[in-house]
This record gives structure tokens, C-alpha cells and sequence, in this order.
């Protein structure tokens, strides 16, 4: 299944699909994991070597006129994907080479074929790649500019990750009302980083108006914030620490959407 | 825009560009005259802040000012001028009353004008536009 | 004239530091033209404009277009048109209104 995370910059996605990414190979499950932002940074959280690599040139190629991928989404990932050292349920996939050096930043030039070819395929992947057995976990670019481009897919679930600050809250509406989600797709919201039954409140309040529930509350974590400020993986957190208690909630909330129990 | 703006004294334009590196990088600044990158004492954050600041510099901004934000303490500091190589211009404290301006939608300098960020933003100012 | 511009990673406390060091500027007598080109934007707030009427605030993007509207008249009109009053010696123009789905 698919779980795609958005929100608005720094409000904690690459974070929780970290925690999420860990959390579901801890029991047992496949995951790939997918950084969709331009600077490598999901890497970090998950305890790998960044990379700034560009595993996906070449993977779209020209096709009268237009592009194609250079096999099936599953095929690409199988041969670009890098397995996480340690745990062996762990793939990952980025898409972020933008480097300070100005040849690279020019990768969107179609002079520039392989690196626009690897746009295209990453783009694609984003958008389709699902894994029936297992999870692809999207973590969407801060903002609505990628979602608007389609990279959140057609299925699975939309997973918006909301603070308790207007800006964040403002950001959710507006992904709420970009217009009509694909029918396959699940919108529900993650409460992050909440100090206070208030900031809960403050949250529900802001989200109830247009629809979204708020399947998760993942309070404020000092280990976990100490653990992001040493540039730890966060896979050294106490996994009974609040925020991971409260991922594997939603895990759980996740798991059971994947198998939604029958109706009577 | 910036470029068709007409020239006037005592005229400031302060441009948000939004988060990340590819306004920057997909952008020519020549219209530019000062970068301000603002940058959290953590490693993710500083890679942005050092790829937005080479970039500025390939690309001839002339003023390149670096803002610690949501500085905790000393450590937070030195690891900034560790990761990036250089002393920030300037830094702003962790300030209870700029979370409690932001949960409300409010302006900071609205909300408690006499606040530490505030403060530190007061002296920013200042040394910009001298 | 400066022409300044802020930038960082997604919640660093860029627009919050765009937004206030706008509003001391203003304060100090300078004359302020604050431009909120992030796609999704919420500069409107940090200059304390509140979130109501932040999120009123138009699109100027296809205005600022050097073959739009600025052929026939000024930038400076353009801006005029597009510009919300903030304060005094304060306004903003909001480039983008953020994004719906595109088609294909």
C-alpha cells in the first residue's frame, strides 16, 4: 500500500516517515522508502549514507516524442533502490541531486538528458510505484507543488502532516481544497509535534471544516528532538518514547486500512 | 518584477523565496543585492542553508547574511559555525512567545514586541540597512 | 534602493524573520515592498495581517509576467494594483495563490 506524506515545510514528514519506515519493518513488513525533495534529508532520519547520486538517469526514455519508463515501476525500484544497511525489510529511493555545484542545478535542462530522464522516471515512480505485499512511502516535498503535479498517485493514503501553528493549519486547508482527490485516495491528517490538549484542539478545529479526520497525535518529544539535533538516526529514540508510541498507533490505523475490515 | 521596480530612495524590497533551493537555483539573482539564509542548529536544515549559500555565491549575490534561528544554546551555535564554516551574522533564541504567535496567526512582533526574538530581529535590522 | 531576499529550509523561521524584519523596516521610516513568492504562501501572516485576510490575498503571478499587463502600463501600476496595504510605508504582493491540481 501506499502512504504519501504531506504538509507544509518543516512540519515533520521526512521525521514520521522515518518513524513509520521503522516502525512497519519492525514488524515484519516490506518497506521502500521514498524521499521526493530536492536536498537529501530523509536519509539522514533513517540512519543511511546520504547520497546525492542520481540512481534514476536514464531509467525514462524517449518514446515518439514523449518519455516512457525504462521498465515497470516495481522493475525500476528493484534496480535503483538502495537496501538500508541493518535492516533488510528497508529499500530506499531519492530523488533530491541538486547540488551546490551549477552543472547539477541546471538537471532540469533537457540539454542535460540523463538528469531530465531521471526527473521524469522519479516523478513517475512517485506517482505509481505501490508494492501489493508491502509499503511504498512517499515523502512529499514541502508544500502543495508536488501533490498539485500528481506525484501524491491515484491510491493509498494521502497522510497530511499538520503542527498546531496557523501557517501549518492554513497549509492543511489548502490541500484539502486543491480540488478533487482521485477517488482511490484516503485524506487524513496527523496531528505532529502538539504540546497540549489545546494544540490538539487547536488542530481537530482547524481540520474538521473541511473533512479530514485526524487519525494520529504525535506529541512533542524531547529524545526525539534531542536525537534530530545530534543528527542521530532515529532508530536510537526509545521506542517507548511518545512520538514512536504514537507512530505505532498509526501504524495500526494504517494497517488496518490497507485491510479494511468487512462490512456486516 | 524586481528589475522594472523604479528606483527610490529609501526604498526596501524584501522578497520571500520560500522554502528550499530551487527558487535560488532555478532563478537568476542578479536583481539581488542581499541573501539572508535562515538556518535551524540541525543537520538537515544546515544542508540546505550551505547548498542555498554556495549557490548564492556562483551566482554573484553580493551580501550573503547567515540567521541562526531557534538557537537553544552555545552547542547550537558552534554546531552552525562548524557545518557551515562560518560565524552566523546573526542569532535568534528559542522564544516561547514566537510558538504562541504562530499557534495564534499572529505576528511576533504583534503578539510581544519586547521578546528576545524580537530583540535579536531588532538589531538585524538594523545592521541591514546601515 | 535594497533588494533584499530570505530564504531556508521549509520551517526554518524564514518568513517569520522576512515578516518581522519587513515590519521594523517600515517602522524605521523605510518604504516597504514585501513580495511573497513562495508557492504556498503565508508571508501575509508573519506581517501580521492575520490569516483571514492572508488568505485573501490575490495571485499577482500572471500580472508580473513580462508580457502581461506591463507592456501597457508600469510595473510600478502593476504592483500598485496587486499590493495589500499592510501598514504604513508597508505593503505586500503575493505571487503565487497556491497551487490546485494541474491537468495532466
Amino acid at each position: 500500500m501506499r502512504v504519501v506524506l504531506l504538509g507544509k515545510g518543516g512540519s515533520g514528514k521526512s521525521t514520521l516517515a522515518a518513524l513509520l519506515a521503522t516502525e512497519l519493518t519492525s514488524r515484519g513488513e516490506a518497506v521502500v522508502a521514498i524521499d521526493a525533495d530536492t536536498v537529501p534529508g530523509l536519509a539522514q532520519v533513517l540512519g543511511l549514507e546520504p547520497t546525492d547520486e542520481w540512481h534514476l538517469a536514464n531509467q525514462a526514455v524517449r518514446d515518439n516524442g514523449g518519455w516512457r519508463l525504462n521498465g515497470t515501476p516495481a522493475e525500476i525500484v528493484d534496480r535503483c533502490s538502495m537496501p538500508a544497511a541493518g535492516n533488510p525489510r528497508l529499500r530506499f529511493l531519492q530523488c533530491g541531486n541538486v547540488d551546490a555545484d551549477l552543472k547539477d542545478i541546471e538537471f532540469r535542462r533537457e540539454s542535460n538528458l540523463a538528469n531530465w530522464s531521471g526527473t521524469i522516471a522519479f516523478n513517475s515512480l512517485s506517482r505509481q510505484y505501490d508494492d501489493p505485499g508491502g509499503w511504498a512511502i512517499v515523502d512529499l516535498q514541502g508544500g502543495t507543488l508536488q501533490a498539485a503535479g500528481g506525484l501524491a498517485g491515484t491510491k493509498g493514503v494521502a497522510l497530511l502532516v499538520v503542527e498546531p501553528f496557523a501557517k501549518s493549519t492554513m497549509t492543511a486547508r489548502r490541500f484539502a481544497g486543491m480540488g478533487q482527490w482521485p477517488a482511490g485516495i484516503q485524506l487524513a491528517a496527523v496531528a505532529n509535534k502538539v504540546a497540549s490538549a489545546d494544540e490538539e484542539d487547536h488542530v481537530r478545529a482547524a481540520l474538521a471544516p473541511v473533512g479530514v479526520p485526524v487519525w494520529t497525535v504525535v506529541p512533542t518529544d524531547p529524545a526525539l528532538q534531542r536525537a534530530e539535533r545530534d543528527g542521530r538516526p532515529l532508530v536510537t529514540v526509545d521506542p517507548d518514547s511518545p512520538a514512536r508510541r504514537a507512530v505505532a498507533h498509526l501504524a495500526d490505523r494504517l494497517i488496518d486500512a490497507r485491510h479494511p475490515a468487512p462490512s456486516a | 518584477m524586481l528589475a522594472a521596480l523604479e528606483e527610490k530612495p529609501g526604498r526596501v524590497v524584501l522578497v520571500d523565496l520560500g522554502g528550499g533551493v530551487m527558487t535560488v537555483a532555478r532563478g537568476d539573482q542578479s536583481q539581488i543585492d542581499t541573501l539572508v539564509v535562515v538556518v535551524e542548529p540541525y543537520p538537515r536544515s544546515a544542508e540546505v542553508a550551505r547548498r542555498l549559500l554556495e549557490m548564492a555565491a556562483a551566482k554573484h549575490v553580493g551580501r550573503r547574511i547567515v540567521v541562526a534561528n531557534k538557537v537553544a544554546d552555545d552547542q547550537d551555535v558552534a554546531f552552525i559555525r562548524e557545518f557551515l564554516g562560518l560565524e552566523p551574522d546573526a542569532v535568534i533564541p528559542v522564544d516561547g512567545a514566537v510558538r504562541t504567535a504562530d499557534r495564534l496567526g499572529a505576528s511576533p512582533i504583534d503578539h510581544d514586541r519586547a521578546s528576545p526574538a524580537v530583540g535579536a530581529l531588532r538589531e538585524l535590522a538594523t545592521s541591514l540597512l546601515h | 534602493m535594497a533588494k533584499i531576499a530570505v530564504a531556508g529550509k521549509g520551517g526554518s523561521g524564514k518568513t517569520t524573520v522576512a515578516g518581522v524584519l519587513a515590519r521594523l523596516l517600515a517602522e524605521d521610516g523605510h518604504d516597504v515592498l514585501t513580495v511573497d513568492a513562495d508557492e504556498n504562501p503565508n508571508l501575509g501572516i508573519s506581517l501580521g495581517l492575520g490569516v483571514e485576510r492572508t488568505e485573501r490575498l490575490l495571485g499577482a503571478r500572471e500580472a508580473l509576467l513580462p508580457d502581461g499587463p506591463a507592456i501597457a502600463c508600469s510595473m510600478e501600476e502593476v504592483v500598485d494594483d496587486f499590493a495589500a496595504e499592510v501598514g504604513e510605508r508597508l505593503r505586500i504582493v503575493q505571487v503565487r495563490k497556491f497551487d490546485h491540481f494541474r491537468p495532466g
